[in-house]
């Protein structure tokens, strides 16, 4: 145990000795483990938005003018006999037109839409709606709808979701670039630390080896210090996105609710909530900030336990 | 105890600093090693510490070959052994209670083993009542002491000191060399590596003459005899006065007594 409290005392003892170098490891490890954060979050949520769409939106069928209720109904029982359906429900011309009326008119919509009260304008738009069990089969099963000659048109979200993955695969993209060159200054930085402070230590290293201190023992004070520069560094960008992952979840739902959106839209642009992605973070941020301290501080080290 | 069967050390320049050098060093003997510089004693100290690995031949401690330990028994090994250096090495950031106390906390003792044994070499060492002092409020002598407290601590069976006296006047050196002489009364092994004549001169204790890599000489000096021969210089010894050689050291395969300069012998 005393030990134990020796070697920690020491480490801090080394990041006191090298207080700006100290410093400046810990700013740069807290800036890559922001930016990581920060795209984690991005990506995250763009998959998340990209979900939401293809889950709610779902497979719309519609049909070729004077295609009889049975046909429709063959058609039905044929697409779940194929299937992977998870729901499929059938949506009348005059249903849709409810449905839209109170999207985009919302509470004046009696008085908006009375121009049409006798003439429905989504007339021939009556439709299934289809829901998947697995969102990966939407495209191959859009394709087998749409062999039926009585289909006159198929929509789904494929479009919404291929442009939110092309934007995922962008931010992806670069974030990995400037989390890498992050994450090299980090271990520069953070090597450029331990190797100062081991040449401070020189002496007291040596005298440690003749006496008879095992390699571990010699090497703990320096891997304490890079483990808590590490644990700084994360604490601080986990801090900051504490607050502003918070600032923008509200702020999304603020402007979606503002903005006036569809119901159905206001479901899918939801972030996701905060208390399902911050632990997430916070075990990432501070496994990173440690695992960078402590990989970089041990193998730093090595080097200088040759006496 | 210390067994040196034909040693060779060559370094990686090509230097050959031990030849096929035949030694021992019983339990509990006080032994000088002595020579000019680059004569090999300070090789020799660092085969023995095992900073250093053999080329050719054995060094046996206890019994056991310690060229053939591994890297990691290496640590458990040198606790056997207490190293004071001719320039004390002390912590300059730390007291001299932490100075000791340094060499327990590396080998994991607990708090109450260290106060307990701290003052107790503080005490043996003569150093107590500066136990709060920094190393640079210490005079060269008492900086020696704490370094010798501090190999003294782990209690080792060998101490090995390297120049003790090399940097300390002639009173702190007399000092010095009385508390080795206590610490080898109290059983443990003591090595001195020096250059001093003088110090060499001023009890009976065995002497290790070594040159070019060699051992030259092994003899028991006798107190206050006149000087046996000038091993700082090429010059030919001169006659030794009231010494007497050790009778294994001839016997012992490699070491000719003629190897060296003692053409006269």
């Amino acid at each position: 145990m005393s030990t134990v409290i020796y070697c920690f005392r020491q480490g801090i003892s080394n990041l006191k000795k090298n207080l700006l170098f100290s410093i400046a490891s810990t700013v740069t490890i807290s800036a890559c483990i922001f930016l990581f954060c920060l795209f984690y979050c991005l990506v995250m949520n763009v998959q998340h938005i990209a979900y939401n769409a293809e889950t709610t939106i779902g497979i719309s069928v519609f049909f070729n003018e004077g295609v009889s209720m049975d046909e429709k109904e063959a058609f039905r029982d044929a697409v779940i006999e194929h299937g992977g359906i998870k729901e499929i429900n059938y949506k009348s011309a005059d249903e849709a037109w409810e449905d839209f009326k109170e999207d985009y008119f919302g509470e004046q919509s009696e008085e908006l839409a009375e121009a049409f009260a006798d003439d429905n304008p989504l007339a021939h738009s009556d439709s299934y709606e289809i829901f998947l069990n697995n969102i990966e089969d939407q495209d191959s099963e859009a394709e087998f709808i749409r062999s039926f000659d009585i289909v006159r048109e198929v929509n789904y979200a494929n479009t919404v979701v291929s442009a939110l993955k092309s934007l995922n695969r962008i931010i992806y993209a670069v974030s990995v670039v400037l989390i890498g060159i992050l994450f090299a200054i980090s271990v520069f930085l953070i090597s450029n630390t331990i190797n100062l402070t081991a040449h401070f230590r020189k002496r007291e290293n040596e005298i440690m080896k003749m006496i008879g201190a095992t390699n571990g023992m010699i090497r703990a004070p320096f891997v304490i210090e890079g483990t808590i520069i590490g644990f700084i560094g994360a604490v601080i960008p986990l801090g900051l996105m504490y607050y502003i992952y918070h600032q923008a979840e509200q702020s999304a739902a603020a402007y979606i609710s503002r903005s006036g959106a569809l119901s159905s839209l206001s479901d899918i642009a939801r972030l996701i909530p905060f208390n399902e992605i911050y632990p997430k973070l916070v075990l990432a941020g501070t496994a990173l900030g440690v695992g960078i301290g402590f990989v970089v501080s041990f193998v730093t080290i090595r080097k200088h336990l040759k006496v | 105890m210390i067994e040196f069967n034909n040693v060779s050390k060559v370094y990686d320049t090509g230097n050959r600093a031990i030849r096929d050098i035949n030694l021992t060093v019983g339990d509990g003997e006080f032994v000088f090693v002595t020579g000019r510089s680059g004569a090999g004693k300070s090789t020799l100290l660092k085969l023995i510490t095992r900073e250093l690995k053999a080329t050719e031949g054995e060094v046996l401690v206890a019994g056991r070959d310690i060229g053939r330990l591994r890297e990691r028994e290496i640590p458990r090994y040198r606790r056997q052994l207490g190293i004071v250096f001719q320039d004390f090495r002390l912590l300059n950031d730390r007291n001299v209670f932490e100075n000791i106390a340094f060499a327990q906390r590396v080998i994991g003792a607990s708090g109450a083993e260290i106060r307990r044994n701290v003052p107790e070499m503080m005490k043996l060492t003569g150093i107590s009542a500066k136990y709060k002092n920094m190393p640079n409020q210490l005079s060269g002598g008492e900086q020696q002491r704490v370094a010798i407290a501090r190999a003294l601590i782990n209690r080792p069976s060998v101490i090995l000191a390297d120049e003790p006296t090399g940097n300390l006047d002639e009173r702190n050196s007399e000092e010095i060399l009385r508390l080795l002489l206590e610490i080898n009364q109290m059983g443990t092994t003591v090595i001195v590596i020096t250059h001093s004549k003088q110090l060499v001169e001023s009890v009976d204790k065995r002497v290790i003459v070594m040159d070019k890599g060699t051992v030259v000489d092994d003899y028991v000096s006798m107190k206050n005899s006149p000087p046996l021969k000038n091993f700082f210089c090429s010059e030919p010894p001169k006659q030794r006065g009231r010494s007497r050689r050790n009778p294994e050291f001839s016997a012992m395969p490699g070491n000719d007594p003629d190897n060296g300069r003692r053409h006269e012998r």
